[in-house]
């Protein structure tokens, strides 16, 4: 027998030798992300995997990235986005406000679809989307459940539109919107295919009232409906004009092909203009836009939906935060994984005042996604990560020490699990992700 | 603050006269018989030279060299050497020579020769059967599962800190119980095969991948593949055939009175892993699966084709008649044999070490960094024993530590010796243990052992001097198990609650 160094010691002593000292890693499912590095094996990110693995404490696939910038933020979400197209994923940025995605989107052969002043790119923000193909042949409780999914979208836009000019979305405005939807569909009537509508005809039909709808919406007169409106139409109204004017106010000219791996809308014009708001209010745009195109997705047909830069959207006010809180719910029941970059925890706060409703709400939308990626911070907002993530001191000095180190370090919050992961980046995703060399076909020689 | 423990730690092998044990005592007398007769006869001269003669092999006799005095080294060297000559530090397997009669019947080398698997009953509300492992040698059962726990890298100072009493509470209850005489916690770093994950993309990959995203995932298996590493982490609770012996009668006798019994012990031991401790899940192995993890133990080549076959099974059902692991006749290495520095087990070679505690104690997860290969296809495994020790016998031997103690202390000052920072050091210690133990606390025998394995190709020696030098860098020292690398390798390795002496003074 060996002679085994052995010792007496009281129970409480036993620790140690405590030998578990490396934990288990998620399963090797999904996108190769790089190394545990505590554990020293390799890291796997599959969030809709992890969604139907019972040992895995995560109920919902959303994904929140932060991180300071140029920690490699965007490169993380790229690298996972082009690492699942193996596995069917397709990839869609709604709102690509850097061109950040041009790249790798012109690197798949897409073109990218360009939103801005003085472009001919449109996007009706009240599309109908999938949900009312062949309308005329489904039977009453399937055009009920459609309706009720369409109404409801866009009955969230408007109220997060008009809520982010602060002007007031009360139930009164809330019956009076819903009532001219439904009339300018032909819902009210039963018609049998539903009329396109945009945010314009809203606005239209806001201003010049009908007699059933003044009556309907319980107004004395015409003359009452009209004042009592007022700051309805005109937050409106301001969609149609100004910065996003010629945007989102006409049909949709943009029709994506969903069997493409990736598709981008850039910003990056609207974005060159410096007006941040109009850049928040076309993102909210874009998100509603964007659940309508994924609300009839097959089974099967899984996707990466990235809401990019998001504080701009949120920082709109409480009906903005409202809506992606909307998207977000809905993530799991479409089968998308949405991901959404902050460059800190206290981006959504910037909603409202300290201890605001919005405030609340978007601290609450914090909690909406299980799998929370913490790139890089500095010192600075350190206490603010431990106060809303509720990190210990030792993810918050891993946030803000071994982070910040080297690019595409990262603490992975799966669930109630915690990772010190180590992104890898591939010579190709290099190329791809850290410079502007797209890698598409080079342009033909002149002639 | 990070809680450090073991600072008040003894070693066992204590001696009870200035430090050296009883027969260590005899042979110091004995070897001076010659200088005695030569006073007796008044041969003075003779006297002179027989006195450095008598203190060199004092010296060899007491003065520990790398855990042994020269003169166990010596008997080790010549038992080796004996063992060579002879043939008995080679071992073939029955399933080698093609001379296996029952393919359920253990057929391992060295000190798991006494081995038997049994297929245990089902447990209680559950489909799993866990296989009963009895050493016929020892008279002891144990039954063994793999652990799931998310370590202690990512948990604070007060997360460890419940770890840490979770384990206390483990074998304080083991204790009190007087049923449970050994618990063994191993953890085995792996090389990642990367077996599962291939299964995994062979089913998910669409053919219609464009090829840049081809490109990529090339690249990335290139990076990527075969620098993982992967812990698999394994309990084994050992409990004594003379403990349960009549309870295990009442409950049906043979294998099924004993599983019986050992069940409740389980659900216990289970109970208390999955509560504070924080390990998320535990699963009893079967035979089977016991056969697997004692085959990968000492063949870790055969790992992947061994979650190969069980994932085809898993996917097509048994009914495909794949193979999926091995005959518990065939568990074991082919060839094994032993030399003084090194175990070779089939292709494989593997260096072992035990650990000396620091004075001052460490912090838990301090080992970390002797678990981490130094290389691409190393393995090390480490397993800790922890042998409750009843409390009859914890107040025995505390009530006899603290009357030498006292004793020493009279002594001390009777001759008029300084009492020293040492010795005060010492009598506290002995006195605290005498508090903790009134106070709840049990007396817990604790030894580890930590072994590297690599291809027989690659020159153990190396790896086994990186291996003492991470466990220097983790504040421990390291003991190296020359002369005993069989024994430890199977304690190390194989997790089946074997390997570790047993004392008559533990009951």
């Amino acid at each position: 027998m060996p002679p085994l160094a052995g010792y007496s010691m009281t129970s409480e002593q036993t620790p140690v030798l405590w030998p578990l000292i490396a934990g288990d890693d998620p399963p090797p499912t999904g996108a190769p992300m790089g190394f545990n590095t505590l554990s020293g094996g390799s890291f796997y990110c599959d969030p809709l995997g992890w969604v139907n693995d019972d040992t895995i404490q995560v109920t919902n696939p959303n994904v929140f990235v932060f991180g300071k910038p140029g920690r490699g933020k965007s490169a993380l979400v790229k690298a996972l986005m082009l690492r699942m197209i193996r596995f069917g994923y397709r990839s869609l940025v709604l709102g690509d406000v850097k061109d950040e995605y041009e790249d790798i989107s012109r690197a798949l052969g897409v073109t990218p679809y360009q939103i801005g002043p003085g472009m001919p790119g449109r996007i009706n923000p009240l599309d109908h989307g999938p949900l009312a193909q062949d309308w005329q042949t489904l039977d009453r409780a399937e055009t009920a459940r459609r309706g009720a999914v369409l109404f409801n979208r866009w009955h969230a836009l408007i109220r997060g539109l008009v809520g982010s000019q602060a002007v007031p979305f009360t139930p009164t405005e809330s019956r009076v919107v819903n009532r001219v939807l439904r009339d300018l569909t032909g819902w009210t009537t039963g018609q049998t295919v539903l009329s396109e509508i945009t945010i314009p005809t809203v606005w239209a039909a806001l201003n010049t009232p009908t007699e059933n709808l003044v009556s309907e919406c319980r107004y004395d007169s015409r003359r009452d409906f009209l004042d009592s409106t007022r700051g309805l139409r005109d937050a409106l109204g301001s969609l149609c004009e100004g910065e996003l004017e010629g945007l989102f106010d006409t049909k949709s000219t943009f029709e994506p092909n969903w069997r493409a791996p990736i598709q981008t809308l850039s910003l990056s014009a609207l974005h060159a203009s410096g007006n941040e708001a109009a850049v928040g209010i076309a993102l909210m745009c874009l998100n509603s836009w964007g659940q309508g195109m994924r609300e009839m997705a097959t089974p099967g047909d899984q996707r990466i939906v990235l809401r990019d830069e998001a504080w701009m959207q949120t920082r709109l006010g409480v009906e903005a935060v409202k809506t992606l809180d909307s998207n977000l719910r809905l993530s799991r029941n479409d089968g998308d994984i949405q991901v959404v970059t902050y460059h800190k925890p206290s981006d959504p706060l910037s909603a409202g005042d300290q201890g605001s409703q919005a405030a609340q709400i978007a601290k609450d939308l914090l909690h909406l996604a299980d799998i929370r990626i913490l790139m890089g911070q500095d010192h600075e907002v350190a206490a603010e990560l431990g106060h809303l993530l509720g990190l210990t001191p030792m993810h918050r000095d891993i946030v803000t020490g071994w982070a910040m180190q080297d690019k595409g370090r990262a603490l992975w919050m799966v669930g109630d699990r915690r990772y010190k992961v180590q992104t890898i980046l591939t010579p190709l995703e290099r190329r791809l992700t850290y410079t502007n060399d797209a890698i598409a076909t080079p342009a033909a020689d002149p002639p | 603050m990070s809680t450090v423990y073991g600072a008040s730690a003894a070693r066992d092998r204590q001696g009870w006269f200035f430090g050296l044990t009883g027969p260590q005592l005899f042979l110091v007398v004995g070897s001076a018989i010659p200088a005695w007769l030569a006073m007796a006869v008044g041969e003075w001269k003779a006297l002179f030279g027989l006195l450095p003669l008598w203190g060199v092999s004092s010296a060899l006799i007491c003065i520990p060299v790398r855990g042994w005095s020269a003169a166990q080294w010596i008997g080790v060297l010549v038992r080796h050497l004996v063992a060579r000559a002879l043939g008995w530090s080679r071992w073939q397997s029955r399933a080698a020579v093609g001379d296996v009669d029952d393919p359920r019947e253990a057929d391992l080398p060295g000190v798991l020769a006494g081995v038997r698997i049994h297929d245990g009953p089902p447990f209680s509300g559950q489909l799993t059967r866990p296989a009963l492992i009895q050493d016929r040698s020892a008279r002891t059962w144990a039954a063994t599962a793999r652990i799931t726990h998310p370590g202690v890298g990512m948990s604070d100072t007060l997360d460890r800190r419940l770890m840490g009493s979770g384990l206390a509470e483990l074998v304080e209850a083991a204790s009190a119980a007087g049923q449970i005489s050994l618990i063994a916690l191993q953890v085995r770093t792996v090389p990642d095969d990367g077996t599962r994950r291939a299964a995994w993309v062979r089913q998910h990959a669409r053919v219609t991948e464009p090829e840049l995203s081809a490109e990529i995932h090339h690249q990335l298996d290139a990076a990527i593949s075969g620098a993982a590493v992967r812990t698999e982490a394994f309990v084994t609770v050992v409990v004594r055939e003379d403990t349960i012996a009549r309870d295990a009668r009442r409950a049906g006798r043979g294998v099924t009175g004993r599983a019986r019994i050992l069940h409740g012990l389980l659900a216990e031991v289970e109970a208390r892993l999955v509560g504070v401790i924080g390990c998320t899940e535990v699963a009893w192995l079967g035979a089977a699966d016991l056969a697997t993890v004692i085959r990968t133990g000492f063949e870790p080549g055969d790992a992947a084709a061994l979650a190969d076959a069980s994932l085809q099974r898993d996917r097509d059902g048994v009914a495909t008649g794949v193979a999926t692991g091995v005959p518990v006749a065939a568990a074991g290495p082919t060839t094994a044999s032993t030399s003084l520095r090194s175990y070779r087990h089939g292709e494989w070679l593997s260096v072992s070490t035990s650990i000396l505690l620091p004075r001052n104690g460490a912090v838990l997860g301090a080992l970390a960094r002797a678990l981490v290969p130094s290389e691409m296809g190393e393995r090390r495994a480490i397993t800790v024993f922890y042998r409750p020790v009843g409390q009859r016998s914890a107040d025995r031997s505390t009530g006899r530590a603290e009357m030498s103690a006292a004793m020493a202390a009279e002594m001390r000052h009777k001759v008029g010796r300084v009492e020293r920072a040492r010795d005060r050091r010492a009598s506290d210690q002995v006195r605290e243990t005498d508090e903790k133990l009134a106070a709840g606390r049990s007396l817990v025998r604790v030894s580890s052992v930590l072994s590297v394995t690599v291809p027989a190709s690659w020159g153990s020696q190396d790896y086994g001097r990186r291996l003492d030098a991470t466990v220097r860098l983790c504040g421990f020292s390291p003991l190296p198990l020359d002369g005993a690398h069989d024994a430890a390798f199977a304690a190390a390795t194989i997790p089946l609650g074997i390997g570790v002496p047993r004392q008559r003074r533990d009951r």
